[in-house]
């Protein structure tokens, strides 16, 4: 091939790279901030030294409660605790008006899919880290990135769109929950994950 | 405590003994069904072919006149098929599969494509096809089972001994440390429901209980046992002429197993 | 050269294909897609949240059957019958969609007036307020001779709404409250009988046989639950013989399945009686003292004879002789009609019915029929004066004078049913009655009203409901409140309570809930009976409960306070009466048993068939969308239909499916045919969901009849 040919060939190899590899993961995604800028540290450091549990909880058949209501936000913000926006926010907006606050759950899963964390959590005593990462200890909540088409999150697939060197919190597809049940010899039949 | 952390539960077979001298046909079990599982109303105008009764209740008779006629009611669902499974060995998109922890045949309607071909190969016609999106009446998806999904259009179902309750008393034996199940401890929605008590579910691989004993009486049969599906619901009865008519293939008209 | 070709473009676009098929886009774009192919936002997701179970009793029928709630948060998602106390009910189809009541499509939102001549239109409570107080003011101040009536249907006798109703028609010169119609309807008959004002509860559970006229045992009757769990399998304890031309669901379970031609139930009765007495399988001087040996009942039983009575029903003599005996010597029997189901009770019918009950020595004995407080005394202790009924007030449609009636109050709002149109309309005044319907669903009744109330739905308010015929402990239930009504709804006495106060006849009346919660505070103050509770089945104590309040809060959530032994109403002899108001009553059970109910008047060649009304509970498709499961979608039960015998079928040249008009010498109806071979040959049966004749088709001299000379006609 001539010179002119290569270098046809070659320019829409490396556009299409590059769009594909850097442009494509940038536009897919759009920053959504959440409601509320939410600080774990503050809860769970010193000052109110709760644990994931306190917020998180299991009720007594085995169910997850997720995302605290406003109502347990309620128990201690029933006033302003702190000076910032955030608090002010809370109040003013939710605590008050007795309003569910509508956060943008990173970990959320399709209608069909049946996660029970009890069973993780409590049989298979694995901790919050391995899916959720260090979120406990974060000082503010970062932008929700929400996946064009789909409507997921940027978690599920994972920060890096090649999926390479992920660490275990990075990536909540299905193949990642099989790769960890047969890893571990675990029961992994459709109907036990899926409704 | 410490069976908790056992891999995997004791392999059980789940199985139904439904005793037909004591169904009286009321359909309680159907519409239990619908409930627990989010099965969607059908247009009328659609005709009963195209409806969607993961479990049927047959009106079956014994073909004589007045006033020696006689119908009994046989409640069928998925009879989950047990060494030979049509469904599964046809369905193209491993849609459908066996679990062999509990030996409930489970429908993935997530995965099917809607080619039907199980409910071609489904000799119990127990398999339903979504023809349309579901819809319910303004306000009442609120009251939903969120236990079970909801199925879009172009998907078949069918009957999966309520897995939704399956996933809730796992869950709760699990928060009380425990891997097994107690005898009991889960109940689909049919059983629950029928007033006479004529659907009894349990493990049929457990010798001590009830629905062990009742499937190796005497009065137990299956449907279409020669086909050899090995299915895990069985029938009690004490009248000759239903376990004849089990056995044999369709005839035409309403007395017919299926629609 | 700076000109780009075409092969360039080709060589970039190919470049581009290998480069992009190397990069993520198309895969990661692929499995996105599939996801939101897999996510249409017109999908229902349900809503997510905590569960928790609660406890009530369903409000679709009379029954009011336990349930155990499954609640999502607030919102209610499925129902349960409670096994463990079966003697509570156990919920049917109908009860297992109870909770989608309230987002039917059709509910009615706001109040509906008619303006004369013209259709219900949508208004206001205002507008509605002004017709019913502007009527009730008239009717209160009215001065002889006028004679116009305030009539209110939809009485439940016992509960503390219908006492506190009665308590304001007191003001009223001329009013009635009558009841809803029920089960026990044949038992009241047995009432009349007997001196004394007392409720009659048959102890169906403790019987060891059943003769039953009818009932439809396994098909709603009584406490449904209860009956099912009773009779429903072949290894029950309580032999049950059923009268009943066609092989219904109960006949098909029946140790003994009799089936009579329609309309000779009174005949066989006598037949019956005929042979108890002249075989001498029982002894009337021990059974029923006060019976004496010339009276004109022991005379007309001697005028049906085996042999007669073979004739009129259409069994062989040795059948009667051997029912006779199977019914005094394997029991006694307790002897059941079916009461309302699809009809009034023929009171000419039931007096020879419970004749039998007499006979066989059942009243005031376990299995048999029980005499418990009557609904016009407190079920705790003695008369209360709130419950004794005006002066003015009467109890019985028969006894308002007809075209009296100026403003007609309808309960429409749960399941309890209603006396049919054909027999209310004649008491209606020709042009100054005004009826004002209380519904939550357009029902039937709601589509004939001048004033339409939209009523609360089961789960939306406390309703306090009354027992069932087997019920033979004194008990109260109520139907819990599960979620927050729309503003707006009315239940019967507060929509009177508001009505009056408009109009100045009343300044602040207790509301429906006050008056149920003062009732519970008295029963506590009595310290009498137990509270079950229904989650596991626990009894506890009245005087175990610190507070009223607290007791209040108990049974609001589902659970039952039953007195297992009220004082036992006996007096020293029960006088067996027929003649009740009306001497007649001998003539008339001779003419019923004679004349099969008058249908032996009638040509067999102007009406060859005999139409028949279904007895059972109807699932009507419309409740819920899911009932269609066993309707349409299955072809389980059938809708508005008429079912014939095919041998019946081929003669009249009908097809399954097609449209037939059925005339009886009252009406005409068109509705599709469903061939069974369930049915005798030559009758008609007609199941009709809305539970009401709207055509007129069942009139005869009993104001509505359930069996009647018919023909058809292809439409």
């Amino acid at each position: 091939m001539e010179l002119r040919g290569k270098i046809g060939f070659l320019g829409g190899l490396v556009l299409s790279l590059f769009v594909g590899w850097w442009v494509f993961p940038l536009a897919l995604y759009e920053r959504v901030e959440q409601p509320l800028d939410f600080s774990h540290k503050v809860h769970t450091g010193e000052q109110a030294g709760m644990s994931c549990e306190d917020c998180h909880s299991f009720r007594e058949d085995g169910s997850f409660a997720g995302i605290p209501k406003v109502e347990n936000c309620t128990g201690c913000h029933s006033e302003p605790q702190g000076k910032t926006v955030a608090e002010k926010v809370l109040y003013q907006e939710y605590v008050s008006k007795n309003r569910e606050i509508p956060w943008l759950v990173y970990a959320q899963q399709p209608e069909n899919v049946y996660f029970s964390h009890v069973q993780h959590v409590k049989r298979a005593e694995i901790a919050c880290e391995r899916c959720h990462g260090a979120h406990g200890k974060t000082d503010t909540l970062r932008p929700f990135e929400r996946n064009r088409i789909s409507g997921y999150s940027r978690d599920i697939w994972g920060r890096s769109i090649s999926r390479i060197s992920r660490a275990s919190w990075e990536g909540a597809k299905m193949d990642d929950c099989i790769d960890c049940h047969a890893e571990r010899g675990v029961e992994d039949n459709c109907l036990l994950c899926h409704k | 405590m410490s069976d908790i952390k056992k891999p995997q539960t004791k392999p059980s077979r789940l199985g139904m003994v439904i005793d037909i001298d004591k169904c009286n046909g009321c359909g309680s079990c159907m519409v239990a069904c619908a409930v627990e599982n989010n099965v969607p109303p059908v247009p009328q105008a659609a005709g009963e072919r195209k409806a969607i009764t993961w479990l049927k209740v047959y009106r079956v008779s014994n073909g004589q006149e007045f006033p020696n006629h006689r119908t009994v009611f046989i409640p069928v669902s998925c009879q989950q098929c047990g060494t030979h499974t049509p469904c599964v060995s046809v369905c193209p998109q491993q849609a459908v599969d066996v679990d062999p922890q509990t030996g409930v045949v489970g429908q993935m309607p997530e995965r099917c494509l809607g080619c039907r071909y199980c409910m071609a190969a489904c000799p119990y016609h127990a398999r339903y096809f979504n023809w349309w999106d579901p819809v319910w009446p303004a306000g009442m998806e609120k009251a939903l089972n969120p236990a079970v999904s909801p199925r879009m259009r172009g998907v078949v179902e069918k009957c999966n001994f309520c897995h939704g309750r399956y996933h809730a008393a796992r869950a709760k034996a699990a928060a009380e440390g425990r891997t097994e199940l107690a005898p009991g401890e889960y109940l689909p929605a049919c059983a629950e429901a029928c007033p006479t008590g004529a659907i009894k579910f349990g493990d049929l691989a457990d010798q001590g209980s009830e629905v062990s004993q009742m499937a190796s009486g005497e009065q137990a049969f299956r449907l279409l046992e020669s086909l050899g599906t090995e299915s895990k619901v069985y029938y009690l009865t004490r009248q000759p002429w239903v376990r004849q008519l089990a056995a044999t293939p369709l005839k035409n008209g309403r007395e017919e197993k299926h629609g | 050269m700076a000109i780009i070709s075409r092969r360039d473009l080709f060589r970039f676009a190919g470049g581009a294909a290998v480069g992009t098929m190397l990069s993520p886009l198309p895969w990661k774009l692929l499995d996105d897609v599939s996801i939101w192919t897999q996510n249409w936002s017109w999908i229902p997701k349900p809503p997510k949240g905590a569960v928790s179970f609660k406890y009530t009793n369903c409000t679709l029928c009379g029954s009011g059957c336990a349930a155990q709630v499954r609640c999502i948060e607030a919102e209610p998602v499925s129902l349960a019958g409670i096994r463990s106390d079966i003697g509570l009910g156990f919920l049917c189809p109908l009860g297992l969609v109870a909770h989608h009541l309230r987002y039917h499509p059709d509910r009615v939102t706001q109040p509906l007036v008619r303006a004369k001549g013209d259709e219900l239109k949508p208004s206001s409570l205002d507008d509605a307020t002004r017709v019913v107080s502007g009527k009730l003011q008239r009717l209160a101040q009215q001065t002889q001779p006028s004679d116009s009536y305030l009539a209110i249907l939809g009485n439940r006798p016992g509960t503390a709404g219908s006492d506190a109703l009665l308590a304001l028609l007191a003001r009223f010169p001329h009013a009635a409250y009558v009841g809803c119609p029920n089960d026990g309807d044949g038992v009241s008959v047995l009432g009349s009988m007997v001196e004394g004002d007392q409720n009659w509860a048959l102890d169906i559970a403790n019987s060891k046989m059943v003769l039953s006229f009818g009932a439809p045992l396994l098909e709603g009757w009584g406490t449904s639950g209860r009956m099912l769990a009773q009779f429903a399998s072949s290894d029950r304890k309580t032999r049950l013989i059923h009268v009943e031309p066609n092989c219904s669901l109960t006949a098909r379970a029946a140790d003994v399945w009799l089936s009579i031609q329609p309309g000779s139930e009174a005949a066989l009765a006598l037949g019956l009686a005929n042979v108890l007495i002249e075989a001498k399988l029982v002894d009337p001087s021990v059974t029923c003292p006060d019976l004496e040996v010339d009276s004109p009942y022991r005379k007309l039983v001697a005028e049906f004879s085996a042999e007669r009575v073979a004739g009129l029903t259409g069994l062989k003599p040795e059948v009667i002789t051997q029912t006779a005996r199977a019914i005094a010597q394997e029991g006694p029997a307790l002897v059941i009609s079916r009461g309302y189901v699809s009809g009034p009770v023929s009171r000419a019918e039931e007096l020879a019915i419970q004749g039998l009950n007499f006979l066989l020595g059942n009243l005031d004995r376990p299995g048999g029929a029980l005499a418990r407080p009557s609904p016009s005394q407190s079920q705790v202790a003695g008369p209360t004066p709130a419950s004794q009924p005006g002066p003015g007030v009467v109890r019985a449609l028969a006894a308002i004078p007809d075209g009296s009636v100026e403003l007609l109050i309808v309960d429409a709002s749960s399941g309890n049913d209603l006396p049919p149109w054909a027999a209310v309309q004649p008491k209606l005044s020709p042009d100054q009655a005004v009826v004002v319907v209380l519904a939550g669903l357009p029902t039937a009744w709601a589509q004939r009203a001048d004033v339409v109330v939209p009523s609360p739905v089961f789960g939306e308010a406390i309703e306090e409901l009354p027992g069932n015929v087997d019920d033979t402990a004194n008990s109260l239930r109520l139907s819990a409140r599960l979620v927050d009504p729309r503003p707006g709804l009315f239940n019967l006495l507060d929509f009177v309570n508001h009505t009056a106060v408009a109009a100045g006849l009343a300044t602040s009346p207790v509301s429906y809930e006050d008056a149920a919660k003062q009732k519970v505070a008295a029963i506590h103050q009595a310290g009498i009976g137990n509270v079950v509770s229904p989650a596991d089945g626990q009894a506890k104590a009245v005087t175990d409960y610190s507070s009223s309040d607290e007791l209040w809060t108990a049974l609001a959530g589902g659970a039952r306070w039953e007195n297992a032994a009220p004082e036992a109403i006996k007096p020293a002899t029960r006088r067996f009466s027929l003649a009740g108001p009306d001497s007649g009553d001998v003539e008339r059970m001779r003419k019923a048993a004679a004349q099969r109910g008058g249908l032996a008047d009638v040509a067999p060649s102007e009406y060859p068939l005999t139409v028949v009304s279904a007895e059972g509970r109807a699932y009507d498709s419309k409740v819920s969308p899911l009932l269609a499961k066993i309707t349409w979608e299955s072809g389980l039960h059938a809708e508005r239909t008429c079912m014939i015998n095919p041998a019946t079928a081929a003669k009249q040249g009908v097809l399954a499916g097609t449209t037939v008009t059925v005339q009886t010498p009252s009406g005409s109806l068109d509705v599709p045919v469903t061939l069974s071979e369930e049915i005798m040959p030559g009758v008609l049966l007609l199941e009709d969901p809305t539970g009401e004749d709207q055509s007129g088709l069942m009139t005869g001299t009993d104001a509505t009849c359930r069996v009647m000379p018919g023909r058809l006609e292809v439409a």
